[in-house]
């Protein structure tokens, strides 16, 4: 293993709330967004994504205070995302201490902000996000403004065109699998990875630490990132922040690895 | 008073914070004047080299990181403050301020075994390959949060103090007299980076 990959939690805000969602639907809260970073921060996880699940749909500006406060918690890296459409904002939020701004909706209202963004910051600090969801038939679509509208093209061809226009990574997340916990969607992930060089991270669908391995070793992800799995504990799922040792996670990889199937 | 430099170009927050944890204090700077009672300098840093050299020529705040280093003050340069400190960065074909008998260099996938993505981001063991008060306590199994697609590339054998390895090998941190440098993010790497940005703290002016 050349890149140690890295697990990332999710979380999903809603005002200054966490919550989580199923299949990008509902809304079940989860706690006080400072307060889990600062738990996540505690257990040394690797990096944390944050995205304002509602400030694209009401229009809101990405709320700086907030990370500037999660910031004060996190001694890791962070990437925020939710409405962010402007250079500008883009700067407050990484002056105001997130590694990375996610862009979703922007990346294909106004494509040309990545390209901004990345000559400006740096690719590394420029994720684009892309949102997929599975036709009945199988058929694979990218969908934006939290799953409502349908884009042309595949997951693969907008991956290179975020690649190309110089973001520095793609956070790839299943719409169907979401919250879930029955597997990432792994014929996605491969499609993805397998169209770009720049990492990518696969969300959606984790419930185990043999699912986040299997997002890098049969995914071929850079990251695997989790919401649920890292929120909720146990057969009730009761709220428990809960993060995987790294022991678990060389064993999970390990297993993976060579091909052996969970118990 | 640890002055943090702010060239406008990325988060100096999260230094200020971890520093605070830490118990010492420090302050966001953005003028020479401001510098001058400072008793050790970080240089933080994201982004294009060049935009960073021009952000320091327009405050006079790269003559006033010239004048900590001759005035023996720690100076601590972070990311592409490292790259800052080193002669010349290949990003942009940019004179950098010369502390650091190095170069830069962008991350080259064909010399490696299996090309891998640039930029580099994510967290690397390091590998101490030479002494410095910074490396004091630093856990045998201490890993860090890099990102960047540049690197340096050291023109004296004995700067080099943390190699790295991304596909091949690379100066992870180096130093020359007072001034340091560290490729990768202390402040975002727990308590790893808590260890190192205590040492740089605690340094003693002359060692």
């Amino acid at each position: 293993m050349h890149i140690r990959p890295r697990f990332i939690p999710v979380l999903l805000l809603r005002e200054s709330g966490l919550v989580k969602t199923e299949r990008f639907g509902g809304g079940r809260y989860i706690g006080d967004a400072i307060n889990a970073v600062s738990i996540f921060s505690e257990k040394m996880v690797d990096e944390i994504v944050v995205i304002d699940i509602d400030a694209t749909a009401k229009r809101r500006e990405p709320n700086v205070d907030l990370v500037r406060d999660i910031a004060t918690e996190a001694f890791m890296p962070f990437a925020y995302g939710g409405g962010v459409t402007t250079i500008d904002q883009i700067e407050r939020l990484l002056r105001a201490g997130a590694e990375k701004v996610a862009i979703n909706s922007a990346f294909h209202t106004n494509p040309q902000l990545i390209s901004d963004a990345a000559g400006r910051f740096g690719s590394q600090a420029v994720q684009v996000s892309l949102d997929v969801r599975r036709t009945k038939g199988g058929k694979l679509h990218v969908v934006r403004h939290n799953g409502a509208r349908t884009v042309e093209g595949s997951p693969a061809e907008h991956a290179r065109r975020a690649a190309d226009l110089g973001a520095g990574e793609i956070l790839l997340q299943s719409v169907d699998r979401d919250g879930v916990g029955q597997g990432y969607d792994l014929a996605l992930v491969r499609e993805v990875t397998s169209a770009v060089s720049i990492p990518v991270i696969a969300l959606g669908g984790a419930g185990s630490t043999d699912d986040l391995a299997s997002a890098i070793m049969q995914g071929g992800a850079a990251a695997a990132a989790a919401g649920s799995m890292f929120v909720f504990y146990g057969r009730l799922r009761g709220v428990l922040i809960n993060v995987p040792t790294p022991a678990e996670m060389t064993a999970a990889l390990e297993r993976a690895h060579r091909g052996i199937s969970p118990t | 008073m640890i002055a943090v430099l702010d060239t406008g170009l990325s988060n100096v927050g999260s230094v200020v914070n971890m520093l605070r944890r830490l118990g010492h204090v420090a302050s966001i700077v953005t003028t020479p004047e401001a510098l001058q009672d400072a008793s050790r300098v970080i240089l933080p840093g994201v982004g294009h080299f060049t935009a960073g050299m021009e952000r320091l020529r327009e405050t006079g705040l790269d003559e006033a990181v010239k004048r900590a280093a001759r005035q023996n003050k720690p100076v601590l340069g972070i990311c592409l403050g490292m790259q800052l400190l080193c002669r010349h960065s290949e990003e942009g074909d940019c004179e950098g301020l010369g502390l650091l008998p190095a170069h830069v260099i962008r991350f080259d996938p064909a010399r490696m075994a299996r090309p891998l993505p640039v930029p580099h981001m994510g967290w690397q063991a390091v590998r101490p390959v030479g002494y410095h008060p910074l490396l004091k306590g630093m856990d045998a199994d201490a890993r860090f949060y890099f990102t960047h697609s540049y690197h340096v590339v050291s023109d004296d054998p004995s700067a080099p103090f943390l190699e790295a390895e991304y596909g091949y090998p690379f100066v992870a941190a180096a130093q020359k007299g007072s001034v340091a440098g560290v490729q990768f993010h202390p402040e975002k790497s727990h308590a790893y980076g808590k260890q190192l940005l205590k040492m740089f703290a605690e340094q003693t002016r002359a060692h």
